[in-house]
């Protein structure tokens, strides 16, 4: 869907990106005026989307404009009315750019006028156009915002986020925008992110996605079996899936936080540890946090508060994820994902209420982890149906899974069952050294060691980043 | 923690404020030292394990050099001819294929080549059937060789398919060596993989999946070829140009030009761990599932549809099963094959030879006990899929006696260059 993904363009992996990085952060310590700095990161920022296509860079030149006249015009006087032609032209942007061209693949050629078939999905599009409806949303709810155009258009065009977000708000970037210094913390900080998200997404989302050797992998588990998974092939691309998407996106996140970092510029987190949630509405604090928040804020929130009723509340629980799914894609697939996402956040929400009112006490540590497995098994078997091909392609999964027979045996090939489950079964286990290191901070000694060893650490995610570049990497967001 | 003495700044009013102890940023060249190690520190280690890595690196060269001795000229022997010598060399160089002479590809996999007894540039089976069809016609037959080590079904297919496209002339023959092994994967290689960017062969391709909607399994095989995630073929930007200097530049180092090595080197490793740990050894039995094993039978009945659609003429055989216990394959595994491609071959009208018995005891290698390469885990056990020379040899003399007329008849319908 997206044009020329990736051959022309300089993307996160490339090397190009670590030459662009460090030019435009020498170039902007070569620049005191924060204007001067703006302008820089505008232009840097321009060019690097253009390297991807000149045609996305004039549809996000012409939504900045739009946006910013939007703007100044619902400032004047925040009415409902003004915000909805907002909405309006902003809902149209994404119906024209993301979901036209799918539509008109459906529909065949000859549907649609020839301009309309043509048209292409600029990368990032969902991601800025939501950062612009964030922005109108702010603008109504009069809070103090007053960008100049530069300062507009660099929020939308923001190089480290323009591609697959973090979907940024402006109250948060704009005082940062004009009063980043970064200091040595930063640089620290932005390049341990950045050797951080490269492993993640280099060599182990890699590795999950494609496998070792070809015909291994989660895609092709996915799209080249037609049809024969067993059950336990289904558990398996079904945790092969939900790690392969949280090291991809997770690793592109850290790369883009910490790049900004690089420029003193502190950008919202996008995960936090989501399997170890104990609840779904705790999975959704700690996955894709911008898109969710955002959700939340600007979708949940003012559908909730419309009716008192504890049944709309429920219905805007669905709605909202339904929403969520939707804006992945036009496809079934995404929206039924989205359903069962909240169909699980009322049902949370019920089982909380059957505590509350049967006094019901489970002893900590049971509830604790029953509620682990139960979170972690249900998403797992969401991403199924968010990862298929298709509705009937999921429904054949999911009578695999019922169809405990077939649990005897798996088709999958072996080293990518073992890879699978030796990745997921680290990513617990460093979440549980993590944690001891966190609690050895207060020992100096321990904290010392910590130091001394750290080397050994980069320069083996170093090493084995360098080693799988070999490989030719998509970052799976960047479809949405 | 540097600790200072207590302070005492001014308070409010001028009233002097007693402050507890307070941390201090240490000496600058503290702080320059112990920020520094940890940068210095990781560049050098990366660059010293690098630069060791590389140099570990050419041990994977010595499956290089097993292909490089695969592809090594031909040497003198007994009873060949210095024309007979010329003759199984140009089959190891496929681009010089005269346009006058039937061209027939030898597909299968590294059943076809590997000699493991022989010295570099003993002859393998596609080039004693290039001998032998010469000494019956000097000008008719071009044989050239198709088989990869590992090659499957999907494979085969995609080389077919870019044999339809050669230019200046198509393949007119393919012989397929039909094992079961190819049956049981459905990766497909970069290198093969590469052959879908060809315009021409990617569109051939794609108007070929169309035109057989029934072979479905096939077609989700071969959509992730046809339709890579998230990139077009493109012309060359700027972008391109200055990635690609750059990557030249990065190769500078030799711990970046090595990856590909290095990753073939891990792999290595990590498949001796597994035969260690799992027990694994070259007779264990490899279940044959049902899922690729259908995708590839599709596959094959899609190569013959093909084949029969651009009158390339096919010849396929089963090849050569060692008869011994354990073995990697599982006799009703085998009984299957032989039922389902031979019905294959009667529909489409195919000459289907079965050869799994052609192969004497004694004509089968073994790994020897100081085996290297790829099959380094295998040190000391049966070779359940390589024969010496003296099997190449016999197999080709059997398919030269039992198809050598027809290959030679194909050949005069094919009539001179296109």
């Amino acid at each position: 869907m997206v044009e020329s993904g990736g051959s022309g363009a300089v993307n996160l992996l490339s090397l190009s990106y670590f030459v662009f990085v460090p030019l435009v952060w020498v170039l902007t310590r070569l620049i005191r005026p924060v204007k001067g700095r703006q302008l820089l990161w505008l232009a840097a920022s321009y060019f690097f989307y253009a390297t991807w296509s000149l045609k996305f860079l004039c549809v996000l030149l012409v939504s900045s404009l739009v946006n910013y006249a939007l703007g100044i015009y619902l400032r004047r006087s925040p009415s409902a009315g003004r915000l909805w032609v907002g909405i309006g032209f902003n809902v149209c942007l994404l119906a024209v750019f993301k979901y036209l061209p799918v539509w008109s693949a459906h529909l065949g050629p000859g549907h649609l006028p020839a301009l309309l078939e043509h048209v292409i999905l600029p990368v990032g599009v969902s991601f800025w156009t939501f950062e612009a409806l964030s922005y109108l949303f702010d603008v109504y709810r009069e809070e103090d915002l007053d960008p100049s155009l530069t300062e507009f258009c660099l929020y939308l065009a923001f190089w480290p986020t323009v591609l697959s977000g973090p979907v940024c708000r402006l109250p948060e970037l704009l005082p940062q925008f004009r009063n980043a210094k970064p200091v040595w913390d930063d640089i620290a900080e932005g390049t341990r992110r950045i050797v951080l998200g490269l492993f993640m997404k280099t060599v182990l989302s890699q590795i999950l996605g494609a496998g070792l050797r070809p015909g291994e992998g989660v895609d092709f588990g996915f799209n080249q079996i037609a049809r024969g998974w067993t059950g336990l092939d289904v558990w398996i691309l079904a945790i092969g899936f939900a790690f392969q998407m949280y090291f991809d996106f997770a690793g592109y996140s850290n790369i883009v936080i910490g790049t900004a970092q690089l420029f003193g510029i502190r950008l919202r987190e996008n995960f936090r540890d989501p399997f170890l949630s104990t609840s779904p509405a705790e999975f959704w604090t700690r996955w894709h946090m911008s898109l969710s928040s955002w959700i939340r804020d600007y979708v949940f929130m003012p559908l909730a508060t419309w009716k008192p009723q504890v049944w709309w509340r429920h219905a805007s629980l669905v709605i909202a994820m339904m929403l969520f799914g939707f804006w992945h894609g036009a496809d079934w697939t995404y929206i039924v994902w989205g359903v069962l996402q909240g169909m699980l956040l009322v049902g949370h929400r019920q089982f909380q209420q059957l505590e509350r009112r049967t006094n019901l006490q489970l002893p900590v540590l049971v509830a604790t982890y029953a509620g682990w497995a139960v979170t972690f098994s249900c998403m797992l078997l969401s991403w199924v149906v968010f990862r298929a091909n298709d509705l009937s392609q999921a429904g054949a999964m999911f009578h695999a899974l019922v169809n405990f027979s077939s649990y005897r045996h798996f088709v999958l090939p072996r080293n990518f069952v073992w890879m699978t489950i030796v990745i997921s079964a680290s990513y617990f286990v460093v979440a549980g050294l993590r944690k001891l290191a966190e609690n050895s901070k207060q020992v100096p000694i321990l904290a010392r060691l910590g130091w001394a060893l750290s080397p050994v650490l980069y320069s083996a995610a170093m090493l084995a980043i360098v080693i799988m570049s070999i490989h030719k990497a998509v970052f799976v967001y960047l479809q949405f | 923690m540097v600790l200072t003495e207590v302070q005492t700044p001014k308070g409010i009013g001028g009233i002097p404020l007693v402050t507890p102890p307070i941390a201090v940023t240490p000496p600058t060249w503290l702080l320059v030292l112990k920020r520094g190690y940890v940068v210095v520190m990781s560049l050098l280690i990366t660059v010293l394990v690098g630069n060791w890595l590389a140099s570990i690196s050419g041990q994977n060269n010595y499956t290089k050099a097993e292909e490089r001795n695969e592809r090594a000229a031909v040497v003198p022997m007994a009873g060949l001819s210095a024309s007979d010598l010329a003759e199984g060399q140009a089959v190891l160089n496929p681009a010089e294929a005269p346009v006058t002479r039937t061209q027939l590809l030898y597909l299968g996999d590294s059943q076809v080549f590997s000699r493991p007894d022989a010295p570099p540039g003993a002859l393998n089976t596609a080039q004693w059937v290039q001998i032998l069809l010469s000494r019956q016609d000097n000008r008719a037959v071009r044989v050239l060789i198709g088989a990869t080590p590992g090659m499957d079904v999907p494979e085969m297919l995609l080389r077919t398919v870019a044999a339809s496209e050669r230019q200046p002339r198509q393949d007119d023959v393919i012989v397929a060596d039909i094992s079961l092994a190819e049956l049981r994967e459905l990766g497909i290689r970069g290198e093969i993989n590469s052959l879908a960017t060809d315009p021409a062969v990617n569109s051939t391709l794609k108007s070929l999946l169309s035109a057989n909607p029934d072979m479905g399994d096939a077609g989700k095989t071969l959509d992730a070829v046809l339709n890579p995630q998230g990139d077009k073929i493109v012309d060359k930007s700027l972008a391109d140009r200055m990635e690609d200097t750059l990557q030249g530049k990065a190769d500078g180092w030799s711990f970046f030009a090595e990856r590909e090595n290095l990753v073939a080197l891990g792999l290595l490793r990590y498949a001796q761990w597994e035969h260690r740990l799992l027990h694994i050894t070259s007779g264990s039995r490899v279940p044959t599932h049902a899922e690729p094993y259908r995708a590839n039978l599709q596959m094959l009945e899609l190569l013959m549809r093909f084949s029969q659609e651009r009158n390339i003429h096919l010849l396929l055989f089963f090849g050569p099963v060692r008869d011994l216990e354990p073995n990697p394959d599982a006799p009703a595994d085998l009984t299957r094959m032989h039922r389902d491609i031979t019905s294959l071959c009667e529909r489409y009208a195919v000459t289907c030879l079965d050869y799994s018995q052609v192969i004497p005891e004694a004509s089968w290698a073994d790994y020897s006990p100081n085996q290297r390469g790829a099959f380094a885990m295998m040190a000391g056990q049966h070779d359940f899929f390589h024969f010496k020379e003296e099997g190449h040899k016999a197999l080709a003399e059997k398919l030269m006696s039992d198809a050598g007329a027809q290959i030679l008849q194909w050949s005069n319908q094919a009539g001179p260059a296109q």
